[in-house]
């Protein structure tokens, strides 16, 4: 076949393979966008919220606890629970924490938080939810000297989306909600949940100094590929570094599943840095080899979840990296599909 | 063609909900009816890029694959034309669906992506030599990373 025909094929087989499965618009996806997006109207503002969590933070710390890890400890700081009676955490499923009640949930552990002048990402759950056209709020205020600080909402979530590792999120009852909450000083915080004003759920918090100057040591993965990005991993071996230095990392290309826990190319070792930021942070910098010679480089604002790793991806329109430890990056994992 | 994009008819299917909604809820915002195709693949192609992937494999068996249908007059396998657009990135996916299902320019694909021109060329050149490669009889071996050029 000459160049021509062979496009002429391509286009026919690309077109049947776009037609592949029949799409149907289903009365019952529609129903369920209808609800979600009256949900999501219950803030007029959370969309000015979200922009400028996007534009002003440099690093939006992720409070999901995707981590079984226990928590290495600061040294120097007092622990963040001193003095502070703070919520019984009660697990759901092997990973699913949540801590408050009656009747709204916050997916987090009292003492995930530290101060920080960016938001954290808060999964709450109202059960029961809330009815169509009724505003849900989450805000935080501070034990003793009485500091109000507004969340604002983000979207609402589909906890079929929710995974860590392999393993769903348990099917919980209510409205799951994404909720954007900033603790801008230590101390003892109490988060309150409300449906029109009326509150349904509070938890207590000990917010903590800052601590994300410390890293987790160990072998992080990326949960699942940043859009436009290769799945990465790096084996982090120092909780503190004071100059840049030097870890081991792979890369590859997600999996058709769509996760990094297969993959459709081969594992490429590569060598990262890790950078410390002036804010005392880290980002993680990676430098992926391109067909054309050239370098790609991915570079990740990197920040502790519970006691694992989150991350803000600063070359791609700071998306949220998640990563999961897993105790080795085994270069014939998972066969391509 | 959202599907060609997230590769999972789930998602796929979820978008042309939230594509038709969008549609509805903005219809107001189109200026001219000329425009509403252009619109539409528009709101499709930039919900399903920002769409985050779900994390269930999506394997088929080998009697769903048996069952893939067939196309006698086309030389070109299906399963391996799967696999080759699995292995495109995101974005180089929906420059191909732009192009060879919804027909339409390079100009105009580069104003739904969000990039200049000259990139989309150059995705569209990568993307057709990745997926003749991955097409050929005997593909050759990659010894180096086959990943898109960041724009």
């Amino acid at each position: 076949m000459n160049d021509d025909d062979v496009e002429v094929e391509l286009r026919r087989a690309i077109r049947a393979e776009a037609y592949r499965p029949p799409m149907i618009l289903r009365p019952e996806s529609l129903r369920a966008r209808l609800a979600a997006e009256t949900a999501s109207r219950r803030s007029s503002t959370w969309r000015a919220a979200l922009v400028a969590a996007l534009v002003g933070a440099v690093a939006v710390v992720v409070a999901v606890s995707v981590s079984q890890l226990p928590r290495t400890p600061s040294v120097g700081q007092p622990s963040p629970t001193d003095g502070c009676e703070v919520s019984t955490v009660v697990r759901h499923g092997s990973w699913w924490k949540e801590i408050g009640g009656p009747n709204a949930f916050f997916n987090t552990e009292p003492d995930a938080f530290h101060a920080e002048p960016n938001n954290w990402l808060l999964i709450t759950r109202f059960q029961p939810d809330a009815s169509p056209g009724q505003d849900i709020q989450v805000w935080a205020d501070r034990l003793g000297p009485g500091d109000h600080v507004p969340g604002s909402y983000n979207s609402a979530m589909d906890p079929t989306n929710i995974f860590h590792g392999s393993e769903p999120a348990p099917r919980l009852p209510g409205g799951w909600y994404l909720f954007e909450q900033r603790f801008p000083v230590p101390g003892c915080w109490r988060l309150s949940a409300a449906i029109d004003g009326r509150v349904v759920g509070t938890a207590t918090v000990s917010v903590g100094a800052r601590i994300s100057a410390r890293l987790p040591v160990g072998t992080y993965m990326t949960t699942t590929a940043i859009a436009g990005e290769p799945c990465f991993a790096f084996k982090n071996e120092h909780a503190t570094y004071e100059d840049v230095g030097r870890v081991q990392a792979w890369s590859w290309d997600q999996g058709e599943s769509g996760d990094c826990q297969s993959r459709t190319s081969d594992v490429i070792p590569l060598t990262g840095l890790i950078v410390p930021r002036e804010d005392s942070g880290y980002d993680l910098v990676l430098s992926v080899p391109l067909m054309s010679g050239q370098d790609h480089e991915i570079r990740v604002a990197l920040h502790r979840s519970g006691g694992s790793l989150a991350g803000v991806a600063l070359s791609a329109e700071n998306a949220p990296v998640f990563f999961t430890p897993i105790p080795a990056v085994d270069p014939t994992f998972e066969p391509r599909q | 063609m959202a599907f060609l994009i997230v590769r999972n008819e789930r998602d796929a299917e979820e978008i042309l909900a939230d594509t038709a909604l969008t549609a509805w809820r903005k219809i107001d915002a189109l200026r001219t009816p000329e425009g509403l195709r252009s619109w539409l693949l528009t709101t499709a192609t930039r919900l399903a890029l920002r769409r985050r992937r779900r994390f269930q494999p999506q394997l088929v068996s080998l009697e769903a694959a048996s069952d893939v249908p067939t196309d006698d007059r086309s030389p070109i396998d299906r399963l391996e034309l799967r696999e080759a657009i699995n292995r495109l990135p995101p974005r180089m996916r929906a420059v191909i669906a732009l192009h060879y299902v919804a027909d339409l320019p390079t100009a105009q694909i580069a104003a739904v992506v969000g990039r200049s021109e000259n990139t989309v060329k150059t995705q569209l050149r990568q993307a057709r030599a990745r997926l003749r490669v991955a097409l050929a009889d005997d593909p050759p071996e990659l010894t180096a990373p086959a990943r898109e050029e960041p724009t």
